[in-house]
């Protein structure tokens, strides 16, 4: 299962759940789609 | 061979024998040998980091020290060689960069490799403006037998609420290897 953006904000020190909040849900569907695809299997 | 002959070659290889076990009782020894070592660029130290050998390996540059620098930036000095002009990720866009750079064990045994940090976020009047840039893929950590490498991709995506580029990243990354 590859990771989500929420993945590597969960595992980000200075990061946290409400920061992804703040992005749109659109923009995070963009990158976890990209996430998706060039993740190695 | 007489028999004198034969008791003088066998006095000599007593004597001999004699004298390789009595090595064992020394004192000291003082002896010169060669020690060489190097400190190596990047690319070809026993952990090597390098660019990818792929078009993309353009945007990991090398520095002045030999270093290897991820640069998305107008400093990247591949700019005007592998890299045709462009000088930053474009704004309000969401940009993937396949293999970038490649840790590669150069060394004797196998070791384990962790790359800290995998995110990296940087915000202006959030959420007006935010740059964020993910490693690819999210190992935490890895291990690499001799000869073995991990390629590494990036996701960059900007969101500009003005179309202006007002942030920008400029951190490092940590590589950590132990004998695994």
């Amino acid at each position: 299962m590859p990771p989500t953006l929420a993945d590597y904000i969960d595992a980000s020190e200075d990061h946290d759940e409400s920061d992804l909040e703040q992005i749109p849900e659109d923009r995070r569907s963009d990158v976890n789609a990209q996430l998706d695809t060039i993740t190695p299997e | 061979m007489d028999r004198r002959t034969f008791a003088v070659s066998l006095g000599t290889l007593a004597g001999g024998a004699a004298t390789v076990l009595g090595t064992g009782a020394f004192s000291s020894v003082s002896a010169d040998r060669n020690f060489d070592v190097v400190v190596s660029g990047d690319a070809n130290a026993y952990l090597g980091l390098k660019p990818h050998p792929g078009p993309n390996g353009a945007y990991a540059d090398t520095t002045t020290q030999d270093e290897l620098a991820i640069d998305f930036t107008g400093s990247n000095s591949n700019i005007g060689g592998d890299i045709a002009g462009g000088k930053g990720i474009n704004a309000n866009a969401l940009s993937t960069f396949r293999n970038v750079f490649r840790i590669t064990n150069q060394g004797t045994q196998d070791i384990t490799v962790d790359v800290d940090p995998l995110l990296f976020v940087e915000t202006d009047n959030f959420p007006s403006s935010v740059l964020a840039v993910l490693l690819v893929p999210a190992l935490a950590p890895f291990t690499l037998t001799p000869g073995d490498s991990q390629d590494f991709h990036t996701i960059a995506f900007s969101f500009e609420a003005d179309g202006e580029a007002d942030v920008s990243i400029d951190d490092q990354i940590e590589i950590l290897a132990e004998e695994a």
